[in-house]
Order: structure tokens, then C-alpha cells, then sequence
């Protein structure tokens, strides 16, 4: 079973200018987390919208370094 | 230098609510939070954008006494609008600031789970952790780990609502032979794989064939939770505006996290000495109502000793396990280079 896809919010330019920019906020989370997809959890019966979290969960590579 | 035009001077200017100002010591810092881009500005222009919520623009050019002041707010404010980061508005009432509240729905969000020879309990784990509602999980080996291994691992996740596991694991030769590791992040889309300690010469081609696959090489060492709690500008990650608000009230690398270290202890965070009970003995959620384990939680860095000067208290994680020896639970995380009075990374 499919799940519609989140469609960017259809703005005129008047309209991108006056509102915050957070409106279109989920659209462009939604592009920077590479692969994110939903899937249906049998057990939990919910879709989890599967994502990489915003911050890193430890500190321990050296992002300085490769 | 363009001037505002007149017909601006009875508007207010509206800095958009996704941008978080923070004033440091030195300097001041907007984070866009949508845009993911961070501003420097002087600190002399931290007291004008909060007069942009109380008075229109004229008002304030009015309280300039110099004529070379005027120049350099109108200069700012056309600096504001070319870098889209807000706009001219009739009413600004209208268009209230974000509320500096934070809360989750989950008792825990994250955890970090370190093995080393001995793996732990993760049927018990997994069922725990995902009773706290968590959902982004870090796992990491120091030692080599066989693929099948990390299958096993990962797949005793299968069915509970994590939305992210990120497992690190240490080279082994293993992972050279092709889809090997392919074959564990297709059947877990879920999973981002990082492979530390590979050798120099193999990076590049390893990471040609993996990049689109979750999977990456490093080649830096990391041989325990010692090395972790490293804080540089490439360490900051520029979130939402509700992860930079947890971010600014809460401490935001440990608020919501439980971990379990190499030998199974249960802590705030493997690389912290005090343990609150081994995994095998003591439930995670008898340990997330304990109140020592929870006051770590509520340390931000408003309260942290130069972290408090500091203009990156936005996008900084700030680490409570590595502080400076003075200062004690409000110490400056002793791995962080940044000097906030001067400006300067060293």
C-alpha cells in the first residue's frame, strides 16, 4: 500500500515574500535527509517515516580528519 | 550604499522567527534554521534587532545620534533583506517570536550502546529502549565485527519504532569482499554503517563503491568512548528551529539519551564514569526516573563556565563527560577549542 507523497506547498511569489519561511520548512527537510521513506510497521500497526536524526547522537568521529 | 526608502520608515523590520540570534562574548550569531546558514554580526547590532519587535524602522533611525550610525543600520538592514534573512511588515504583532518551549513525546530519543569482544542482551535491549519510545540509536564496536554479526544485531531491532541506527564498527578485511556490507543496509534501510580504521589505500575505492549505500570509511582509529565528546565548527550540525530550542534549553547531547557502555553499565553516556546499574540486572526505565540520572539533562549552556560567552550555544551539543578540571558539573567541555572572548579556534 502506497502513502502519498508530502507536495510542496504551491506559493506565489507574493506570497513566498510575506510568509515565514518555516512554511515551506517541511520540504526542505524532507529533500536534505537522503533517503527517508516510510514503511509500515506490522507490530506497531503505524507508517514510521524512517530519517537520519538532526544532530549527531555522539561526538566521537573526528570531523576534522577523513 | 542603497538607503532605506521612506516609505519603509513606518514599518517594523521582522527578522524571521527560524532565525536565532545568540550574543557571545566577541560576537553575535544568527542561525538560520532553515536555510542551515549561520551570520556573524557585531555585538553593537544585538541591541537593534531587539528593538525591531518594539519600534518601526524610522523610530529607531531617529535614537542615531551620528549620521555614520544611521549609515551602518541602513547598511545592516540591507544586509538583513539580501541575505533573505526577514522583511519589512505593517504590524508585527502579528507575526510573534517562537516560543522557547521544548518537549518530546518519547522519554528517551537517543542512545549510544558501546561493544567491545562481548556482545550484550539486544533482544532486552532493543524491547527496552523501545518501550522509552527511542528512536535514533548509535552502536559502536571497537573491535572487528563479522557482517553476520551486525546482521544479527540490527535485524533483533526489526519491528520497533526506531527511526535511525547508526553502527560504527572497526575495519576488518572482511568488508572488502564486494556487497558484504551492501547487503546488511539493503535489507535495513534504516541503517548507516561507518567503518573506522580502514586502511589508506583502500579508502577511496571503498568509499567510490559504498557511498550510495549508507556505508562509509574512515580511516581515524577509534579504539574506545575516550575519543568521543570532540567539539570543532565541523562538529555542529545547524538544526531545526525545535532541535535548536532543545538545543538552547537543554543539554543537547544528553537530554533524552540513555547509553550503555562496553561492559554493559547503564549511564548518561558511555564515556562518563558513574553507572546507574548493569543492563543485566536493572531495567533502562527504572533508571530514566532516577533524579541523578536525570539532572544532567537540564544543564544548557547558559550555565556551562565560557560556554555561557559563547555565540555557538545554538549548534553546539556541548559534552559533559571530557570538562576542564575547574569548574566541576559546569565546567567547559575540556575538548572544545574554541576560545569565545577572543573568537578564535585553537
Amino acid at each position: 500500500m502506497g502513502m502519498e507523497r508530502i507536495k510542496k506547498l504551491k506559493l506565489k511569489n507574493e506570497q513566498l515574500k510575506n510568509l515565514p519561511l518555516f512554511y515551506n520548512f517541511i520540504i526542505y527537510n524532507y529533500m536534505e535527509h537522503g533517503v527517508p521513506h516510510f514503511h509500515f510497521n506490522e507490530k506497531k500497526q503505524y507508517y514510521i517515516n524512517y530519517h537520519v536524526p538532526e544532530k549527531f547522537i555522539s561526538k566521537i568521529i573526528n570531523y576534522d580528519e577523513d | 550604499m542603497t538607503k532605506i526608502e521612506e516609505k519603509y520608515m513606518d514599518k517594523y523590520f521582522y527578522l524571521f522567527a527560524d532565525c536565532i540570534v545568540t550574543k557571545g562574548f566577541s560576537r553575535t550569531l544568527i542561525t538560520d534554521t532553515s536555510r542551515k546558514s549561520l551570520y556573524f554580526i557585531d555585538n553593537s547590532y544585538y541591541d537593534t534587532l531587539q528593538l525591531f519587535r518594539e519600534m518601526p524602522v524610522g523610530e529607531i533611525i531617529l535614537m542615531l545620534e551620528d549620521e555614520s550610525d544611521v549609515d551602518l543600520f541602513q547598511s545592516f538592514l540591507n544586509d538583513l533583506i539580501n541575505q533573505n534573512l526577514g522583511l519589512f511588515v505593517d504590524n508585527i504583532s502579528l507575526l510573534p517570536e517562537v516560543e522557547k518551549v521544548w518537549d518530546h513525546p518519547s522519554t528517551i530519543t537517543n542512545g549510544i550502546i558501546d561493544i567491545r569482544d562481548e556482545l550484550h542482551d539486544f533482544d532486552k535491549i532493543f524491547i527496552e529502549y523501545d518501550a522509552l519510545g527511542c528512536e535514533y540509536i548509535e552502536i559502536r564496536s571497537y573491535s572487528e565485527r563479522s557482517a553476520e554479526d551486525i546482521m544479527n544485531i540490527v535485524s533483533r531491532s526489526a519491528g520497533r519504532g526506531l527511526k535511525y541506527m547508526h553502527f560504527l564498527t572497526k575495519f576488518s578485511e572482511e568488508y572488502l569482499a564486494p556487497n558484504v556490507l551492501k547487503e546488511i543496509t539493503d535489507r535495513h534501510t534504516f541503517l548507516h554503517l561507518t567503518v573506522f580504521g580502514a586502511p589508506a589505500d583502500k579508502i577511496s575505492a571503498l568509499n567510490n563503491f559504498t557511498k550510495a549505500n549508507q556505508i562509509a570509511f574512515l580511516q581515524q582509529d577509534i579504539g574506545s568512548s575516550k575519543c568521543c565528546g570532540r567539539i570543532s565548527l565541523d562538529s555542529f550540525r545547524i538544526q531545526s528551529v525545535k532541535g535548536t530550542t532543545e538545543n538552547l534549553l537543554y543539554n543537547g547531547c544528553l537530554n533524552r539519551k540513555i547509553s550503555i557502555d562496553e561492559r554493559g553499565y547503564i549511564k548518561n553516556c558511555p564515556s562518563m564514569e558513574r553507572s546507574f546499574g548493569h543492563i543485566n540486572e536493572q531495567s533502562l526505565l527504572s533508571v530514566v526516573v532516577n533524579e541523578e540520572f536525570l539532572a544532567l539533562w537540564g544543564i544548557n549552556k547558559s550555565m556551562i563556565n565560557v560556554c555561557s560567552a559563547c555565540e555557538f550555544r545554538s549548534v553546539c551539543t556541548d559534552c559533559r563527560a571530557f570538562v576542564n578540571t575547574e569548574g566541576g558539573v559546569y565546567a567547559k567541555p575540556s575538548k572544545c577549542k574554541y576560545d569565545p572572548y577572543s573568537g578564535v579556534w585553537g
